[in-house]
């Protein structure tokens, strides 16, 4: 078995080659080869959240994953959670949520909010506020000091089938 | 540098032994910002994530084997952790969410961090890790397997295949209590303590375990001087005070820059009377007794 450098991911439905270096965090792949920089980057030791992603559906600090790992998974980013299927752009209804409710200051840390957000409301549709600290303890925001982040996801909530 | 996703167990120790120096990737909570910061420079990765049959939590009515390759968020999915207050205590008690979804449990003993949560709790389970060589398994007490910061007894090719350990009777009780600076931050004191009363009185302390971390280069079993304070009687309140204080005395803090030695130590007795108190409640036995006049 030799390395692997061509890796194939689906990148919010889309199925997408290319070849990355050993070692380089999916992240990285994501902004750099794939250019879509909704996955913020901000630390490099996984303590903000702003890179949130879904591997499989399931929400990971995409800064953590050597993106080798993603090779054959489905991958979901703030850009595939829009729908798209009608000509339109239908917002998710989290991204709504943080619309209707002002859930940001400067933005940054938002499409990690919203794809965590998104991940828990799959959970749980229904979470009470301490639910929502709990799993949103990976995303860091030092502009809000949270409560409007709150707000937005209670909304999106309220909106939300599941 | 290289990159190996090798499909066997055999496969991934040969890539570990043919490159000087390899280092073992799993869930990469830990080894990638170790990459990223440049701490280290490995000349291969070898990802065992795609070594088949490592992913299960096997439990039966005696006996418990967790594959290395679970994650902790599966680990905590698992009917184990509902009937397991102790694991469930420490599993909850790391990082957050994203972090649990990828960490595995292999590479939560494996990278020996003295502040990690599972060790404390899996020692007072008096758990084992197994490991691979390439020649054969290997079974390392987890009280013996840390050997300092980031040093456990394995050899640089040896892989974690799980961990074993027998269940502890349904009577007894177990707890984790840990503090954290931070909402998702490492702990900065965690204990776990196991306390079993006796089948036939069902007061009378037979067997206590405790075990901690983040107050010693290595996570650690409480000596048995210390732990057995807690056996031949009901336990009561002065005897946690005592064994409070002794663990204490039992740690080895550093005097860091923005370490605060005395406040520590203030969170270990908080922490250690937390646990003990905890586990009785959860056991069998009756609640902690005022100590006789
Ligand atoms: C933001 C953040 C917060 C965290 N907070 C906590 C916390 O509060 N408590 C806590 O306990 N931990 C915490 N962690 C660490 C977490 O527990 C890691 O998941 C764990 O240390 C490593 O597991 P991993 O599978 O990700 O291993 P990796 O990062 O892939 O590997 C870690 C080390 O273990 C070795 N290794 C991995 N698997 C094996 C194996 N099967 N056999 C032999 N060696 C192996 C690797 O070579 C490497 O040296 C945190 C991590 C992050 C990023
Ligand atoms: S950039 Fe990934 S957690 Fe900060
Ligand atoms: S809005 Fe600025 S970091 Fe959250």
């Amino acid at each position: 078995m030799s390395a692997i450098d061509d890796i194939t991911i689906e990148l919010n439905g889309e199925e997408q080659t290319f070849s990355v270096e050993p070692g380089v965090p999916l992240r990285d792949a994501i902004r750099n080869e794939l250019e879509l920089t909704g996955t913020k980057e901000a630390c490099e030791v996984g303590e903000c959240g702003s890179c949130m992603t879904l591997v499989e559906g399931t929400p990971v600090k995409s800064c953590l994953i050597p993106a080798h790992q993603a090779d054959g998974k489905a991958v979901t980013t703030v850009e595939g959670l829009a729908d798209r299927s009608d000509d339109g752009e239908d917002l998710h209804p989290v991204q709504e949520g943080f619309i209707e409710e002002f859930g940001m200051q400067c933005g940054y840390c938002t499409p990690g909010f919203v794809v965590s957000s998104v991940a828990m409301l799959e959970e749980n549709p229904d979470p009470s506020r301490e639910e929502m600290k709990q799993y949103l303890k990976g995303n860091l925001c030092r502009c809000t000091g949270y409560t409007k982040i709150f707000d937005a996801v209670e909304h999106a909530a309220e909106q939300y089938d599941g | 540098m290289q990159y190996y996703q090798p499909g066997s167990l055999a496969d991934a120790v040969d890539r570990l032994k043919e490159v000087d120096e390899a280092k073992i990737v799993a869930g990469g909570q830990s080894m990638m910002p170790l990459l990223r910061q440049g701490l280290i420079s490995p000349d291969a990765l070898v990802d065992i994530t795609a070594v088949p049959d490592l992913d299960e939590v096997t439990a039966s009515d005696d006996t418990v084997e967790i594959g290395a390759l679970v994650t902790y968020s599966e680990l905590l999915d698992a009917e184990l952790c509902a009937d397991l207050d102790l694991l469930r205590d420490a599993v909850e008690a790391i990082g957050d969410v994203p972090v649990r979804n990828a960490g595995t449990i292999g590479g939560g003993v494996s990278h020996a961090d003295p502040a990690q949560d599972l060790p404390p709790a899996l020692q007072c389970l008096d758990a084992a890790a197994v490991s691979f060589d390439g020649d054969g398994t290997r079974r390392h007490d987890l009280s013996e397997f840390f050997l300092d910061y980031y040093l456990t007894e394995l050899a640089p090719h040896e892989i974690v295949t799980g961990i074993e350990f027998e269940r502890p009777p349904a009577r007894a009780g177990g707890a984790y209590a840990s503090d954290t600076e931070a909402p998702g931050g490492w702990s900065t004191a965690g204990i776990a303590a196991l306390v079993v009363p006796d089948a036939e009185d069902g007061e009378t302390c037979v067997d206590a375990r405790l075990a901690y971390c983040a107050g010693a280069p290595v996570p650690k079993r409480v000596p048995d001087e210390i732990e057995s304070l807690l056996v031949g009687d009901r336990i009561d309140r002065e005897t946690v005070d005592e064994v409070a204080m002794a663990i204490v005395d039992d740690l080895e803090l550093i005097d860091d820059v923005g370490d605060d030695v005395e406040y520590r130590k203030h969170l270990f007795r908080v922490m250690t009377k937390r646990a003990i108190t905890t586990a009785l409640r959860r056991s069998d036995a009756p609640p902690l007794a005022e100590a006789p006049r």
